[in-house]
Order: C-alpha cells, then structure tokens, then sequence
C-alpha cells in the first residue's frame, strides 16, 4: 500500500470513527467534563430555551413558572441522561448503534427514521425560524425596514443560517467544541445582559405580580400543563445527548455534564423568556431586545444569539445525521458526510417557508415529542439498567446476519416496540396536547412519569417472555469491562 | 487521527470551495477501502477489549453514582413543589 494511499485511508477511518459507527478508542475520547459541559452549556441557551419561558408563562406567574421549569427540567433531563448518556459513554460507540442492543438493528431504523427525523428536523427548522426572525428584526431596526417578522425575508434568513449550520455541521464535533469554548461563556453573559435590560426598564415587584398570559381555570391544572411542557423540553434532547457524551472520558463526567450543563443554560435563558413575555408580552428576545438595549448593544446582542442558533443547530444535526448513516445500513454508508448533511436539511429548508406555523405549534409540538422519547426512554432504562445491568457487548453490535447475537426477531426487538407504542398511547390518552385534553390522574403525576413506568413495566415482561427466557440476546454475557470497575 | 484533527482546526474555507472540493471528490469509496475499514473495526474492537478492559473510560455506573444523581434531580424538584405550594 502507497503512503497516499495509507494516508487517505487513514483519514476515511478516523472520519468514520468520528462520524460515524466505529468505537472509539480512549486517545479519541476528546471531551473531558469541562468540555462537555460547556457543549452543553451553550446547547441550551438558545432562543429555544426563551420560547420554553415565554410559553411557561402562558399558564403561570413568574414564581410558579419557575417553579414548573426547575421540576420539570430536573426529571426530564434526569430521564434523558439515563436513557441516552450512560449507555453510549460506557462503550464509546454512537447512540443508535449501540440501541441495536435495545431495538435490534431494523427497530432501531424505524425509530431513527420516525420519531428522531421527524422530531431533529422540527427543532432545526425552528432554530432557522428564530434565526430568520432575529437577522429581519436586526434590518427592522438598524436600517429602518419594515419587513414583516413573519414574512419572506424571515425565510430568506432562515435558509441562511441552514446553509450556515451545514457547514459546521460538515466539519465534526472538534469544530462544533472549539465554536462552544467560546459562545457558550458569551452566551452567559448575554442572557446576563438581557436581563438586566429588562429588569432596567420595569420593577421585580411588577414582574412578581405579573398575570399569566393566557391560563385555564383551574390553577392546578396550569401547573401540571407547565410542569409537563418542561418534563417534555428536557427530554427532548434525548435524540442528541448519547452521541455527543461518547466524546466523554468517564460515565460521570458524561452524566453530570450533560444533566448540569443542560439544566443550568435552560434555566437561565428561560427565566429571561419568563420575565420578557410577563412585562413585555414576547419571549422572543428578537422583538424586544433592540428597543432596550438601544441599536448598537441590541444589534450586537442578536448577532451573537443568531450565531448561538446555528452552532445548536450543528450539533443536534450532529447526532441525528450520524443516526441516519447508523440505520439505513449499507445504502447510506457510502455516501459522504456532507452530502447526507444536506439531504437532513431539506426539510427544514423547505419548513422555513411557514414561519408563523412553526412559531405557533412550538408548544404542541414540544409535548407531542416528549410523549414518545419518554416512552423510548422508559424501555432503554429498562433494558441497559434492569435486564442487561450496563453489559452490552460492543462486538455483538457489529456482528450481522444469522450470526448475530443481538438478532431478536428479523432484527427487531417485538417487545421494545409494543412497549413504545402502548407507552406513546398511554401518554396521550392522559394529556392529548392538540385538543387539551386530560385525565384527572394528569394533575398529580404529569403523562411523562406513568409513560415511562408503563414502558419499563409493559418492556420487562414482554421482553422476558420473548428473548431473555431463552437466553438469547446476550442478556446472559460477561461484562467485558469488569475490571474497570465502577465509578 | 492527529494530522485530520489538525487540518480541523483552521478557520473553515469558504461555501463554494468547499463545496467543489466535496462535490469532486469521489462519492464511493473503491472496495478495498470498505475492507479495510472492516479491519480497521475489528482491529479497534482488539484494542478496546485487551488494552482498554480495565481503563476507567469504561466504567460503569455505580449504584451510589445513580443513588446521587437521582436524589439531586429528585430533590430539586421536590424543593420546587414544596416552594410552589407555598
């Protein structure tokens, strides 16, 4: 073989390694704590996590709001972390090759190219939306243009920041960590910032006091809906956060980095959305944030959220992308990282078209997506913690055909399936986000935690009886890193 | 690994030269490479489970880490409920 040639497939593999499902070895585990966090970190403060605020307050004051927010974010997170973090850190291999363990090889496929897909590709379009949305706002103010924030333009910029985010996105995490070292501590300072601008012009006492926007009658019922928005945005991040933590040297790092990080940026960004949608009646720092902070700093202040957008963006496509190469088997495999980068933003482009659409269904479309990640993460707990107690062995995931141990039935793990559908079910029959509909068993427990029992209890039993009973799947193996003990 | 980590690190080259650069390049890999790649997995996959069987990178998570975590979580959520009821 000719040095060139070593070299070009030096570097196909170390892509490969990176981008896509080959394990990684120790010396490429690049992210310590610190570093993840601070991925994490500016992860969450994104206009996203403002909306999250201002749509808290729709049904609660500031106190309870926050309240909701600290719940809901704190448990949802804490699922989140169980049923993606842990698995992926402890084998360095990426989320959705390492659920082969849990759905099979085909399950994880469907899953991947339904609800991850459909659920990444939502979030992406919405972060060009707001993105859009700042740059019209930006023109609005500074030259003194009336665009409509609503309106084409916003279209326009929207596209831009996908075309930005896919460059990013094409150049690897070590690209997306060194932009976070950065944005993430800028991106404190100015949600800081914003909040002093806005706490400037009005009183703690006002904001105290403030009404909710829009409530129910029943204060109780407010809550829970507030409390299950925010158990919903924790989870959301389920689709990203395992591939991302593979990165990490050490299961805690990997857990508190991630639980941490994300918990402190969306609380910090969301109580500004809070306090922004009470006294101004908009969460969405793009409509406010210039009349405060005058055109320069306001100017400044936007910019800098806009870029903040597109490196969020970068990084949930990240995971999602490298989850489309992972399932579709040999047909994606082939195809460079770029041009699958592209084809996931497709749809998000072609979203930016109804920007008031996607503005509007933000709330509806949080809740529906948590329904069916809580249930994905009820039967993932079950299975790594429970059934498996963390042993998966890494060579079982790459093995195929009749061969392979983690085969289950045709490649689909039946019983994880059912469990995720009668969970998802289950979920919305509790709290039908569309129609606002619940049971009375909703204002006690939420629909996310009996989702998640329901999934644990419905995935044990059905599982047993089709694959751990026989023996089958590897749920007897030896644990291959025994001797690394437990930390 | 190191000289491709490397080359990552500059300032990224603009849209359109970049875009040649990919859109030039050869889209499917030749079949030795696809099996080399295989090797390379296999010869990982040796690594990871001779020199990296008792490294702490593979550690699991212990009942007192996940007692910890959880409690925490847990207990900021309770502290917010009781706040809330107040």
């Amino acid at each position: 073989m000719s040095a060139k040639r070593a070299r070009g497939v030096e570097q196909e593999v170390a892509k490969e390694a990176t981008y896509g499902s080959l394990p990684l070895t120790k010396a490429e585990r690049v992210w310590g704590a610190g570093d993840f966090s601070w991925v994490t970190i500016s992860l969450a403060i994104a206009t996203w996590a403002f909306m999250t605020g201002g749509a808290t307050v729709l049904l609660v004051g500031f106190t309870d709001g926050i309240a909701a927010m600290l719940i809901g974010n704190s448990i949802g997170l804490a699922i989140m972390a169980f049923g993606s973090v842990v698995l992926s850190q402890r084998i360095g291999v990426e989320q959705y090759r390492a659920l082969k363990s849990v759905f099979g090889i085909v399950g994880v496929g469907i899953v991947v190219f339904t609800i991850v897909l459909l659920v990444e590709m939502g979030w992406t379009s919405l972060l060009g939306v707001l993105f859009g949305r700042a740059f019209t706002e930006i023109s609005n103010q500074a030259f003194g243009a009336e665009f409509d924030t609503f309106g084409p333009f916003v279209t326009v910029f929207s596209l831009l920041a996908i075309v930005i985010g896919w460059i990013i996105l094409s150049r690897g995490p070590v690209t997306i960590s060194k932009l976070n070292r950065f944005v993430a501590p800028g991106l404190i300072v100015v949600v800081v910032f914003m909040m002093v601008m806005l706490m400037m012009n009005n009183t703690w006492d006002d904001l105290l006091s403030a009404p909710p926007m829009a409530p129910f009658e029943d204060e109780q019922l407010n809550f829970m809906m507030a409390v299950e928005f925010n158990l919903g945005a924790g989870l959301s991040w389920w689709p990203v956060m395992g591939t991302l933590a593979r990165l990490t040297r050490g299961p805690r790092a990997a857990v508190w980095a991630s639980w941490g990080g994300l918990f402190i940026g969306t609380v910090i960004a969301q109580i500004v959305g809070m306090a922004a949608a009470l006294m101004i009646g908009e969460a969405d720092p793009t409509a406010w944030m210039v009349p405060l902070g005058g055109p320069i700093l306001g100017v400044l202040t936007l910019l800098f959220v806009g870029f903040a957008n597109v490196t969020s963006m970068a990084s949930i496509a990240y995971s999602t992308v490298l989850a489309l190469k992972q399932s579709s088997g040999r047909l994606m495999a082939k195809v460079r990282w770029p041009i699958v980068c592209a084809g996931f933003m497709v749809l998000p482009a072609i979203l930016t078209f109804f920007p008031a659409f996607m503005y509007d269904q933000f709330m509806t479309f949080v809740v529906i997506s948590g329904a069916f990640i809580a249930a994905l993460c009820g039967v993932i707990i079950a299975d790594y913690f429970i059934l498996r107690k963390q042993v998966v062995p890494v060579r079982s995931l790459y093995a195929s055909g009749r061969e392979d141990p983690l085969r289950f039935t045709g490649g689909v793990n039946i019983a994880a399936l059912i469990a995720v559908a009668i969970s998802s079910v289950f979920y919305l029959w509790i709290y039908n986000p569309i129609t606002l509909e619940t049971l009375p068993i909703f204002q006690y427990t939420t629909a996310t935690l009996p989702a998640v029992v329901l999934a644990m209890v419905v995935y044990i039993g059905l599982n047993w009886l089709l694959y751990v009973r026989g023996g089958k799947n590897e749920y007897r193996a030896a644990d291959t890193f025994a001797a690394a003990g437990r930390k | 690994m190191r000289i491709w980590l490397a080359n990552l690190c500059g300032i990224p080259r603009l849209c359109g030269a970049a875009t040649r650069h990919w859109m030039h390049k050869e889209v499917y890999p030749p079949m030795t490479q696809h099996t080399e790649l295989e090797r390379e997995l296999d010869r990982r996959l040796t690594e990871i489970e001779s020199s990296e069987i008792d490294d702490p990178v593979h550690a699991a998570l212990s009942g007192r880490s996940i007692v910890v975590f959880a409690a925490v979580a847990l207990g900021i959520a309770a502290a917010s409920w009781i706040v809330a009821a107040l």
